[in-house]
């Protein structure tokens, strides 16, 4: 990245507030769920006497009906959300650049198989596949994150590959091939800088998605087995006690809203900043 | 004859992150009814953005900061957007470099045309479309019958042009501006524009403001020749005495790094003009040209005044400016006129 | 004084030779696998030291030639003699020391350079490829090339949006030069540069040529720079090359209708000359199957039916 994108992204993000909020949010979020531990009270503590009490000054968020507390179980949950947000997403980028710059850059039939490779995945709802894997993989946060990953690169493939495919064609590219340039080097010092600040864009919402898919699986009770807990799982807990204690379901509910919008916010401001046509010239 | 078009002190300026860019620092001149006048300038000298203030086509971050522009007779600048339309397309007409974007591709040709044509003059849908007709024809479409239901990406490059030229004269404009209108066209149907604008002129006596950077063209098809640079006009005279005896030091240096290919010792080396336009986020003070100049001086810092050296052949120069002139001259910001 | 440019570029070797080039492009999605024939059975040959013009309006070939001859093509037919070597078929792998050999410079001086690299890398980068030494020396050499081209040592660390179209076209001619080509295709090098810019770039292109006796194959579709630049011209129309001959024989007696129409389009810049409606040529006066490649004037070979000579 260049000082001219960050000069971009930086009048960007004076112009759009709510980009700063996005970042201020989650900056926060991350930060807590990291130092999840200096919550005085532990998350797995089962305390009978004291379940279901609404916020308090000692338990901030209340308690769940195990009388667990409920803002470390928050906590801890927002490390597992974000986790399988950060790392699902990760996988999800390698992959889709990998496909997509090598698509987009050889073109012929190595385009041919790849992407008819990323249609049949994506005629296959994701979701569904996801529920039978999981039925047969053994449950866990690890295996989460992967099923995730490995569903949700196509999309970034695609977009991958129409940059590569208009970045192949500029003259530093045919360039870069005239002075003899191996193309293992040309995708890794050409493309793939250059496709940058579409991947950022994509991997923002990527990652947007893949906590709400995770909360999605938890809330159908096939993520994150008790006693951890992830912001998907909680609110599933949450159901049967949404008379009783609606602010059992309104924080975790509240915490994936916020961080799904910010995320989304997020790529907003940043798919402003990299406009080809703002930056042009 | 009495100015069709007359421009005063024009400014436009750009409000950017880096600053505000004055793209059009002070720019005055005037087109005579049914004469060729040529804008000539680099990329970044102006000329463009002159164009398209003179009919208001300036969108935010620019804005039009000062000058006045009269249209014969009337105040431009005053008028409301809506008395500007009545003018844009219909008295004024503008014919642009890319003839690809210019028209819509998915409505076919008559339709833009005939839209156009009614938009402007109270005709019936047939009587439109045959005035299309008859308006390809006199651009030089062959079978125009059949041209005209036909989808802009069924015409060359060169034949979009035309259909373009056709559509900025269906109005019968006074002015017709044509920004860098052969620039995209290869150049045996950039001769035929030319010729074609020539005749039209010839036959229609539209006055034509034509914004190119090729001073071949600049030497076929104008009368008069205004060259800019930096923003402000440089030198501004007769087509036959600015190619024949240029007098602003810019101007000599345009024209000597052209081949000039009539010399029989064809291999001469170019005279390139060294060093790169200046930057008009922070122009510097005094002549524009003074950091690529041959003859700069020290005076050079100071902003010149413009100096009549022949009738209607002006120049901003020092070198031009001896103390008996300098009274007769004026300073630009006043707009000196010829 | 046609004999005179026959003599004198006879005693140079021939650097370059193209024999009969086809490049066809198959159209996409055409089941009766019809063909675009891009280039078609082009020959022509280029000495050591010499300008090559190649002159055309868009969509004639001439960029597909020099592409094909650099080998960003793979050629449908035809060979291209690089040093007596053909290098039409050759792999990547046994390109790769020609590709020291031949460089290029490319149109657009916008997106011939990558954004996100510094003066630096991007005219190191070559150098890297073909091994010149250690990193200081690659170092040395690069900002040696920038002084060379009129730019500072200090414009090294900087990046390609803070230049100049013409200073970025410097850039690209440093980058080329810094591996001792032999052979410089110039891909349009001037048609985005403003005029006073293009004068000095052809001034450095000339005096490149002269110092390290460089070889270009000069594709322009501005007829007079390319009547200033070049030794010898070659015209294109529609895939094929219709006219050779050295450059002040061509503009002083065009032979071919093509040629002809071709030459009196270039608006003269003299408000004196006026010129009229230049004449326009179309296809059917000339029927390309029957025409033969004849020699009128030494040097001058042109495409025309032997009866109409």
């Amino acid at each position: 990245m260049n000082t001219m994108r960050l000069r971009h992204l930086r009048s960007q993000f004076r112009q759009q507030k709510t980009g700063v909020a996005a970042l201020v949010i989650l900056t926060v979020f991350v930060l807590v769920s990291l130092f999840a531990f200096l919550v005085p009270h532990d998350p797995n503590l089962i305390v009978v006497m004291e379940r279901l009490q609404p916020p308090s000054a000692q338990h901030w968020f209340g308690t769940d009906d195990y009388g667990r507390d409920y803002l470390a179980r928050a906590l801890y949950g927002g490390r597992v959300s974000l986790a399988v947000g950060f790392l699902s997403m990760a996988i999800a980028v390698c992959v889709g650049t990998i496909v997509g710059t090598a698509s987009g850059y050889f073109g012929g039939w190595v385009d041919n198989v790849l992407m008819r490779i990323v249609d049949v995945l994506m005629s296959i709802p994701s979701f569904f596949l996801m529920l039978i894997l999981n039925a047969y993989l053994k449950p866990g946060i690890g295996t989460i994150i992967l099923i995730i990953g490995a569903l949700s690169w196509m999309n970034i493939a695609r977009i991958v590959r129409a940059e590569a495919m208009s970045i192949k064609q500029r003259e530093y590219v045919l360039y870069a091939r005239v002075s003899g340039q191996a193309p293992s080097r040309i995708i890794a010092k050409h493309i793939i800088p250059n496709v940058m600040p579409t991947i950022i864009v994509s991997a923002t919402i990527n990652i947007a998605s893949a906590i709400l898919m995770e909360s999605s699986l938890s809330f159908l009770g096939l993520g994150v087995k008790q006693p951890n807990s992830s912001w998907g799982s909680m609110l599933n807990d949450a159901q049967g006690f949404i008379v009783d204690a609606p602010y059992m379901a309104v924080f975790p509910g509240l915490f994936i809203l916020l961080t799904v919008l910010s995320f989304n916010f997020l790529g907003d401001v940043f798919r402003a900043a990299f406009e080809p046509k703002a930056n042009k010239r | 004859m009495t100015d069709l078009l007359n421009v005063e002190n024009l400014r436009t300026v750009f409000e950017t992150g880096e600053g505000t860019v004055q793209a059009v620092r002070g720019v005055s001149f005037s087109v005579r009814a049914g004469e060729v006048v040529g804008l000539v300038g680099e990329s970044g000298s102006g000329k463009s953005v002159t164009a398209r203030s003179l009919i208001r086509l300036i969108q935010p971050p620019g804005r039009i900061a000062a000058g006045k522009i009269e249209f014969d007779g009337e105040d431009l600048l005053g008028k409301t957007e809506k008395e500007l339309r009545g003018i844009r397309g219909n008295r004024i007409s503008m014919i642009f470099q890319d003839p690809m974007t210019s028209l819509n591709p998915v409505v076919r040709v008559g339709r833009q045309m005939t839209e156009v044509i009614r938009r402007h003059r109270k005709l019936g849908k047939e009587e439109a479309r045959k005035t299309a007709i008859e308006l390809l024809r006199q651009v030089g479409i062959p079978s125009p019958e059949t041209r005209i239901d036909q989808y802009p990406h069924e015409f060359s490059g060169g034949m979009r042009q035309r259909v373009m030229i056709a559509m900025a004269l269906s109005c019968k404009p006074q002015l017709l501006i044509a920004d860098e209108p052969t620039t995209a066209l290869d150049v045996t149907v950039q001769a035929q524009i030319l010729h074609l604008i020539r005749e039209l002129k010839d036959s229609t006596r539209t006055a034509v403001l034509m914004i190119t950077h090729d001073l071949g063209v600049v030497a076929q098809i104008c009368s008069r020749v205004v060259v800019m640079y930096g923003g402000l006009i440089m030198e501004e005279g007769p087509v036959e005495r600015i190619f024949a005896a240029p007098r602003h030091p810019y101007t000599q240096g345009l024209l000597r790094s052209i081949p000039r290919p009539g010399t029989e010792e064809g291999k001469q080396r170019l005279t390139a003009i060294e060093g790169t336009p200046p930057n008009l986020a922070d122009p510097p003070p005094g002549c524009p040209f003074r950091e690529r100049c041959p003859h700069a001086m020290e005076v050079c810092a100071q902003m010149p005044h413009y100096t009549e050296t022949e009738l209607g052949h002006r120049a901003l120069c020092w070198l031009l400016d001896n103390s008996r002139q300098t009274e007769a001259s004026a300073v630009p910001e006043k707009g000196a006129r010829v | 004084m046609n004999g005179n440019i026959g003599e004198t570029a006879d005693n140079r070797e021939v650097l370059l030779n193209v024999r009969g080039l086809k490049k066809y492009f198959p159209i996409r999605g055409d089941q009766r696998k019809s063909v675009v024939k891009a280039v078609d059975d082009v020959s022509f040959h280029i000495r050591r030291g010499e300008t090559f013009g190649l002159v055309g309006e868009s969509g004639c070939g001439k960029s597909t030639t020099g592409r094909s001859i650099v080998r960003l093509h793979d050629v449908t037919e035809g060979s291209i003699e690089f040093g007596g070597v053909d290098v039409a078929r050759m792999s990547e792998r046994q390109l790769k020391p020609f590709r020291q050999r031949m460089q290029a410079i490319f149109q657009d001086p916008y997106s011939s350079l990558n954004p996100g690299m510094n003066v630096l890398q991007i005219i190191s980068e070559p150098m890297e490829i073909h091994r010149f030494g250690s990193r200081t020396e690659i170092r040395e050499r690069t900002l040696d090339f920038l002084e060379r081209v009129g730019l500072k040592a200090a414009h090294a660390e900087r990046y390609p949006h803070e230049f100049s179209g013409g200073q970025r076209q410097r850039i690209g001619i440093a980058r080329a030069l810094s591996v001792n080509p032999e052979f410089i295709l110039c891909d349009e090098p001037l048609s985005a540069l403003d005029v006073s810019v293009q004068a000095q770039v052809v001034n450095m292109l000339e005096d490149f040529q002269a110092e390290f006796g460089l070889t270009y194959l000069f594709i322009a579709h501005d007829l007079s720079m390319v009547r200033h630049i070049s030794d010898r011209i070659g015209v294109m129309y529609k895939g094929r090359l219709v006219e050779v001959a050295p450059s002040e024989e061509l503009y002083r007696n065009p032979a071919h209708p093509y040629t002809r129409a071709l030459l009196a389009a270039i608006p003269v810049p003299d408000p004196k000359v006026r010129q009229g409606m230049p004449p326009i040529y179309s296809e059917s006066e000339e029927c390309g199957e029957r025409e033969e490649w004849i020699e009128i004037a030494p040097e001058h070979f042109v495409s025309a039916r032997r009866d109409r000579i």
